[in-house]
């Protein structure tokens, strides 16, 4: 009995030491936390704003957030200052010194200001050169750069518990705004098809609930401590590997729980023997069908979950979906109102407001035609009294594409205000249209008072975007686009046409599979409910799209072949040494370096980005240790169909290497047939290479299967052409020579 | 013979050479023209595209290349490998680059496809009809006269000189014909009763005059003169009157029966000229042999070969440099014509079946193109016709350029007239290559709309902003360029010696502004144009700015604005780069041939109303005072006189002497000659001399030793085309013309201004000096 006393006392105490290391203090840089980037705030008064998320699972004692400023030498320490505001309350005032021109600032930040959710945060400063005279409030002297790259906050937390009700799955446990805990645990009973597709949902579930953020999944047997754990079964499963014999397991239902510190005792512990901050999510039916409905319940978004331990999933009723129907997405031929694309109307107001974006995202297969021409329909109406040169700029992926004049002083108001882009100034996938007003008073002398509140532009939430109907066709392989929307296994986003193939039945290949739906399904916006899943040598030869996942060693030798790590000739290409940025030869550009420009936009290998002195190189099919290969190309047996392949020397690498691919600096450097992710932390760098044949994937004509052999294999096309050519030279002459001969019977040529 | 001329018989009978081949060539030619056309609308990457250029551009040089080797199969390859090229840069048209932007940029951007399309396949069409030229000889006459048919020669005129009409009506009766089988009528249409009762007693009085002077002629030369009452249906109502209204057998032996004191005409065949043709005295005997080979044979036609450059070549200067401007027609295309079963009636220098042109009903008359029509009509009920390229009609040119667009305008309208009113497409009795001979020959003449656009497109971009081509710079490379290169490079080869790069264009340009308008009016009222006679052998005394100059001038500065315009627009929306990259390249071409235009309407002096031609001829010239002969190399000739290159005494100048020369038919001529000048020149001295012609006779033995040799034609004709320029030089060529004729326009109006200041000048200081006359009286 003292025995079993002081066992539960160390439990106890295990526990709370738990607790315990969970308040803590922590660093945090500021990029981490929202999308920012050094800035200049110029001119008398300026300002910059950016949000800090807080997740539901801190509570924030208390925060400071370090930045360093420069300001310029040319201020008057007596009315230029910089103040930070954290909901719109001042928390701090700097004096900006002259004599002291750069600055460190720690500012406490109380915890209560830092809520659950974005925290607005402002940087202001107002700056002036001097008192006595007329001041010109956009004198280039008037500066303050603020380092915020380097700027962090440190958080004093304090964890919230877990509440033990189901809807906490979609508030509280996996929420964007949580940066740190992100690791979740799936359970399986068994390393079956069936359960490796059902994890892949709920990973997809979760994943999506994170939005952006990256997700660690583990596919285990078992529970693991300090993460969240989802434990997938029916429910005779559950309760064996739980010990419980309570009915309420009975049927389809989600239940949630604290995470045990036992897990066979979960039964019989209280929660004091629990961790209070981690939950163990079940997901059970009676039989596979129940099961899988509660899978798919749980990896809606959108299923609403009740305040409540347990949830009965009554029924299911899924979406009719259709191809590229991506999340936010647009389709060619459809109009959209910038409302609808998260752009209600907008009132830029001062001389240079901040300028709205829009995000759009394009299916990443789209052909971007330079002949083709999105407009922009706009409805606007802006301030009298403007001078002239105000102008409403429109750029597109940061880069200026035109600029409508508010030329008339007496105000006007545009309704239908085209403006036509290039759509091959758009970018495959993610795209962002920026609006950006440059209102000027009317009268800017030096020692009048400008009137800077006239200063209005409103561009009206039901202006349009049409896109152009073009066609879906795109030269593979292009690892770059299965990053920006699951490219080509996106193409339907419940991935019905999309088969995993383990080439092992390890848990190692298990969980790589789980990651890389999960980032499928996060790209997609929309989880994969028609997955097959498969343990297989060989892919499936019927018409679907294959991610085959495994160790090298067990990847079939035929496979291995069409890879472009071909594992019998060496795949040759270019490594490269001092990197630098490709120049071209002579400048300014003229019209044939434009054309020699546009042409090297085909490069073969992607190394060609860049300047590089090259080694020629050679890859047998291995992958050494510490290494994973991600790998694009055709199905060897079915045309059209692509196998992304995912492979490393042993299990271990197979999983970190599917863990690496979250990383946004791994996805961006992913491209071309081939990547080479070197999985030492924390870098992962990254070699994409393009050494494998091309194909053509899309419908750019009403025989599409033509055209992409054709494209993939233009010099076969220009022999075939050539001998249909000969022949028709051939049949003209000779018809030709008879109707001569005939044509000169009666008289004499 | 009587042929039966049934449509459908007739359809066969066309088509005949077509349905001759058997099932499997037939299927085959089609099978394979199919992936042909499939092929050329296949969807490629970008880079695709230019990979297949390429390597389609080094073929058609490997075939050119290989041309000696490979003969009529280089030929086949190199017109299809061009039109393949050519065909794929319409399909990206049409599929890729018509995309909607606003309401006037489609406007222009279809006015502009519409455009290119026109140029595409007329292009295509011209290679077809190309494809494979029919080079013939002359068909041999049957020594037994009696085969031979009757031919009457008709003559018609309407307000030219007498003595214009003299010239040809002297040369007709030199033809080499049996003379009872041949009778030659002048058709005055000057001298109807309509108009010597002209209600203006002034024009009455000329009518009668000129009529009267005709009339004399006609006796002197033993001809006849027929005119009729009333002016209608011009030329074509002017021959009919002869041809309908005769009423004779279908085979008559005397050829003309005087029916109430007028003659009519009743030969089994007619040569039709213009009274400005000289036919040459081979005429008839090269071209009747044909008609005794084939029963079928409605109509012969021969080349008008112009001894005078057309005004765009003498304003420009390249007479002397470049083949003439219809070399192109009637050294090309009508030999490919012919191929088809197509051959033109040009209105001139033609001899046709009496019995199948009664059969029509005469001459068309509802067009203003008559020539075209008639030779269509004559098509569509199964007849064949024979093109012989072989100069035997000398004629002239318009010489001022306000002639010359009278006269292209009357040819744009006819055609545009037959594509409305009797469209070749729909035309029953056809055969497909019939078609689309005709239909090219239609179509080309909407030439001036596509020019226009061509020339305002790239203003209506940079200017205006407009749309109006959808594709950026490297589509452009891909697609364009190689489509331009082949099809200038098979253009050199097909018309490399009968026309040099770029002067289609040139051409085309100089008549674009006025021709459009005058298309356009056929569109709105195909009945309407009236036929108006070109003016010939006009003298102009002095160069001066044509009152046509104005619309080049405009189009020169708009062009010259669109530099600056085209800056702005670059600084101001650099999205657009490509496309204002390729409109500026396609402005300065505008600009250039514009620069070209100028050189074209300052009009060059031009006195000399007898145009010679070049030969290279030995004569004899005896001086009868001394009784000696020297032997002299004649160098140039016309029916005034001649340039010889000769050793002559010192005194030779102003000497009269006579002339012994021989043409290619072995007759001798002893011509009187005065010397008027002498220059020196390395082989001797250069003589200009003027035929002595005193009296008629000798007038009569000038134009027969002149015009009579189809023989020194030829020469002259070959020595014009001997010359070709590949597409490089050829560019050079225009950009060096265009400099010129700017530099001349420029000088010319220089001078005129220069002129004007001195009137001014003069005219003050006569006022000057009559206002001191005036005070000190």
């Amino acid at each position: 009995m003292r025995r079993f006393k002081i066992t539960i006392l160390l439990i106890l105490l295990l526990n709370m030491v738990q607790v315990a290391s969970w308040a803590a203090s922590f660093k945090i840089p500021l990029r981490k936390l929202a999308p920012i980037q050094d800035v200049r705030l110029q001119g008398t008064k300026d300002s910059y704003r950016f949000s800090v998320p807080i997740p539901k699972r801190w509570k924030v004692r208390n925060a400071t957030f370090h930045f360093k400023y420069t300001n310029s030498s040319a201020l008057i320490p007596l009315t230029s200052r910089l103040v930070f505001l954290v909901h719109n309350q001042p928390l701090a005032q700097i004096r900006l010194n002259p004599d002291v021109p750069v600055g460190e600032v720690v500012l406490k930040i109380p915890g209560d200001l830092l809520t659950a959710g974005y925290n607005p945060c402002q940087i202001l400063v107002s700056q002036h050169y001097t008192i006595e005279e007329c001041e010109d409030p956009f004198s280039p002297e008037l500066w303050t750069w603020i380092n915020l790259d380097r700027a962090y906050f440190n958080f004093d937390v304090k964890p919230e518990p877990v509440p033990r009700n189901v809807s906490a799955i979609s508030n509280f446990l996996f929420d964007p705004r949580n940066i740190f805990g992100t690791t979740v645990n799936l359970i399986i009973p068994d390393l079956t098809p069936a359960y490796v597709k059902l994890a892949s949902l709920v990973a997809s579930g979760i994943s999506l609930r994170y939005n952006y953020r990256p997700v660690d999944f583990n596919l285990s047997k078992d529970i693991q401590a300090d993460c969240d754990n989802i434990l997938i079964g029916t429910g005779e499963e559950i309760r064996k590997f739980l010990n419980d014999t309570s009915s309420v397991l009975d049927g389809p239902v989600i239940s949630i729980h604290n995470l045990p510190m036992n897990i066979h005792s979960m039964a019989t512990d209280t929660d004091l023997t629990r961790d209070p901050y981690k939950a163990l999510i079940t997901l059970s039916g009676n039989d596979q069908a129940e099961l899988e409905m509660v899978v798919k319940a749980f990896a809606s978004v959108a299923y609403p979950f009740p305040d409540s331990p347990r949830a009965k999933i009554a029924d299911l009723e899924l979406p009719t979906i259709e191809p590229r129907m991506l999340k936010n997405g647009l389709l060619p031929g459809n109009s959209y109102s910038l409302a609808s694309l998260g752009m209600e109307s907008v009132l830029f107001k001062g001389i240079s407001p901040p300028p709205a974006d829009i995000d759009l995202r394009l299916p990443s297969d789209l052909y971007l035609s330079p002949n083709k021409f999105a407009s922009v329909v706009l409805h606007m109406a802006y301030d009298a009294a403007l001078r002239s040169d105000s102008v409403l700029n429109l750029k597109l992926n940061g880069k200026f594409i035109t600029g409508i004049q508010l030329d008339n002083p007496r105000g006007d108001y545009f309704k239908g205000y085209t403006v036509n882009l290039p759509l091959s100034a758009f970018r495959p996938g993610s795209n962002r249209l920026t609006f950006e007003a440059v209102l000027t008073p009317l009268h800017t002398d030096k020692c009048t008072l400008i009137q800077t509140e006239n200063l209005r532009l409103t561009l009206f939430g039901d202006s349009m975007l049409s896109l152009p109907d073009v066609p879906y066709w795109i030269k593979m392989p292009k690892m770059s686009v299965f990053f920006e929307d699951a490219f080509p296994f996106g193409k339907w986003p419940d991935l019905r046409e999309t088969t995993i193939a383990l080439t092992e039945k390890t848990f190692s290949a298990a969980n790589a599979a789980v990651n890389l739906i999960a980032i499928c399904a996060q790209k997609i916006g929309y989880p994969p409910f028609e997955l097959a899943c498969q343990f297989n040598l060989n892919p499936p030869d019927n018409s679907k799209d294959v991610f085959m996942i495994g160790s090298l060693p067990t990847i079939p030798e035929n496979i291995v072949e069409h890879a472009p790590l071909g594992g019998i000739n060496p795949t040759q290409f270019n490594y490269q040494h001092l990197d630098r940025p490709k120049s071209t030869s002579s400048l300014p550009t003229n019209f044939w370096s434009k054309i020699t420009k546009d042409l090297s936009e085909f490069p073969r290998n992607m190394s060609d980005y860049v300047q590089a002195a090259t080694v020629k190189g050679h890859i047998y099919g291995e992958v050494a240790s510490g290494r994973a290969a991600l790998m694009q190309f055709q199905h060897p047996r079915v045309m059209g169909r692509t196998i992304m392949l995912l492979t490393a020397a042993n299990g271990k690498d197979l999983i970190t290497g599917s863990k690496t691919i979250w990383d946004p600096a791994v996805q961006a450097a992913c491209r071309g047939d081939l990547a080479f992710i070197d999985l030492q932390a924390p870098k992962y760098e990254t070699l994409s290479v393009m050494v494998g044949p091309s194909y053509y994937l899309g419908k750019p004509s009403a025989v599409p299967v033509i055209e992409n052999l054709i494209n993939a294999h233009p010099v076969i096309f220009l022999m075939a052409l050539l001998l249909v050519l000969i022949l028709f030279f051939g049949l003209i002459l000779k018809i030709l020579k008879r109707m001569r001969k005939k044509r000169t019977a009666s008289a004499n040529a | 013979m009587k042929t039966k001329l049934t449509g459908t018989a007739n359809t066969r009978a066309a088509d005949s050479s077509i349905t001759d081949l058997n099932f499997f060539t037939v299927g085959a030619l089609l099978l394979l023209f199919m992936l042909y056309v499939y092929a050329a609308g296949l969807i490629l990457s970008i880079e695709n595209q230019l990979f297949l250029s390429l390597c389609i551009l080094i073929f058609l040089f490997l075939f050119k290349w290989a041309q000696p080797y490979l003969g009529d199969f280089s030929r086949i390859a190199l017109v299809t490998l061009s039109a393949y090229l050519s065909l794929r840069y319409w399909f990206f048209r049409t599929t890729s680059t018509l995309t909607y932007t606003g309401f006037w940029d489609s406007i222009f951007l279809i006015l502009l496809y519409m455009a290119e399309t026109h140029g595409i396949f007329t292009h295509l069409m011209g290679m077809l009809v190309n494809i494979s030229p029919l080079q013939r000889r002359p068909v041999p006459l049957p020594e037994d006269a009696r085969r031979l048919p009757t031919v009457d020669v008709f003559i018609p005129t309407y307000n030219e000189s007498p003595e214009i009409v003299e010239t040809t009506a002297a040369a007709c009766a030199q033809l080499i014909y049996p003379q009872e089988k041949l009778n030659i009528f002048i058709l005055d249409d000057g001298g109807t009763n309509q108009k010597v009762n002209d209600t203006d007693p002034k024009k009455a009085a000329l009518a009668r005059k000129r009529a009267e002077e005709l009339q004399n002629l006609a006796k002197r030369l033993g001809i006849h003169y027929v005119t009729r009452d009333k002016n209608v249906h011009a030329k074509a109502g002017n021959i009919n009157s002869l041809l309908m209204n005769s009423d004779c057998e279908e085979s008559h032996e005397n050829a003309v029966i005087r029916k109430n004191g007028a003659p009519i005409s009743c030969g089994e065949l007619i040569l039709t000229l213009d009274c400005d043709h000289v036919p040459t005295k081979d005429f008839l005997q090269n071209t009747v042999g044909f008609f005794l080979e084939d029963e079928k044979l409605a109509f012969v036609q021969t080349p008008h070969f112009f001894i005078n450059p057309t005004p765009v070549e003498k304003n420009l200067e390249t007479d002397k440099l470049s083949p003439a401007e219809n070399e192109m027609f009637y050294g090309g295309v009508h030999l490919g014509l012919d191929f088809w079963n197509s051959s033109f009636f040009c209105g001139s220098a033609a001899v046709l079946r009496r019995k199948y042109l009664r059969d029509i009903g005469g001459l068309s008359s509802n067009t203003i193109t008559e020539d075209a029509a008639t030779a269509l009509k004559l098509h569509s009920k199964g007849l064949n016709s024979i093109y012989l390229n072989k100069p035997m009609a000398v004629g002239l040119s318009p010489d001022a350029f306000d002639g010359f667009i009278i006269q292209r305008s009357r040819w744009a309208k006819g055609m545009t007239q037959i594509l409305l009113l009797k469209n070749p497409l729909f035309l029953k009795g056809l055969s497909i290559p019939q078609r689309i001979c005709y239909l090219n020959a239609c179509l080309y003449w909407l030439f001036g709309l596509a020019r226009i656009i061509f020339f305002l497109s790239p203003l209506m971009f940079l200017f205006f902003g407009l749309r109006v081509y959808n594709a950026s710079i490297i589509q452009v490379v891909a697609y364009a360029v190689p489509h331009l290169i082949a099809s200038y490079y098979v253009s050199n080869f097909l018309y490399g010696k009968l026309r040099h790069p770029f002067f289609s264009e040139l051409f085309e340009t100089i008549q674009s502004i006025f021709l459009a308008p005058a298309v356009l009016s056929v569109f709105l009222r195909p009945r309407a144009p009236k036929f108006k006679v070109t003016p010939k052998s006009i003298s102009l005394e002095k160069d001066y700015l044509t009152h046509l100059a104005t619309p080049f001038y405009i189009m020169l500065v708009l062009a010259g604005l669109a530099y600056p315009v085209a800056a702005i627009r670059y600084l101001s929306n650099p999205s657009l780069y490509d496309t204002i990259i390729i409109c500026v390249i396609w402005n300065t071409f505008n600009l250039l041939l514009m620069l070209c235009c100028l050189g074209v309407v300052w009009e060059s002096k031009q006195l000399r109303k007898a145009h010679r031609f070049y030969v290279k001829e030995k004569v004899t010239l005896d001086d009868p005072i001394n009784n000696s002969s020297t032997e002299a190399m004649m160098v140039n000739l016309s029916a005034a006189g001649l340039s010889m290159i000769a050793n002559l005494d010192d005194d030779s100048r102003s000497k009269k002497m006579i002339l012994r020369a021989a043409d290619s038919y072995g007759n001798q001529y002893n011509l009187p000659i005065q010397i008027l000048r002498s220059s020196p020149h390395p082989d001797g001295k250069l003589y200009g001399c003027r035929f002595d012609i005193t009296n008629k006779e000798i007038q009569q033995h000038v134009i027969g030793f002149v015009y009579g040799d189809s023989k020194r034609l030829k020469y002259f004709h070959q020595a014009q085309t001997e010359q070709t320029l590949n597409s490089f030089k050829g560019f050079f060529n225009l950009n060096k013309i265009g400099l010129w004729g700017t530099f001349r326009n420029i000088r010319g109006l220089l001078r005129i201004c220069w002129h004007s200041i001195e009137l001014i000048v003069i005219r003050n200081i006569l006022h000057l000096k009559d206002q001191r006359r005036i005070s000190t009286s």
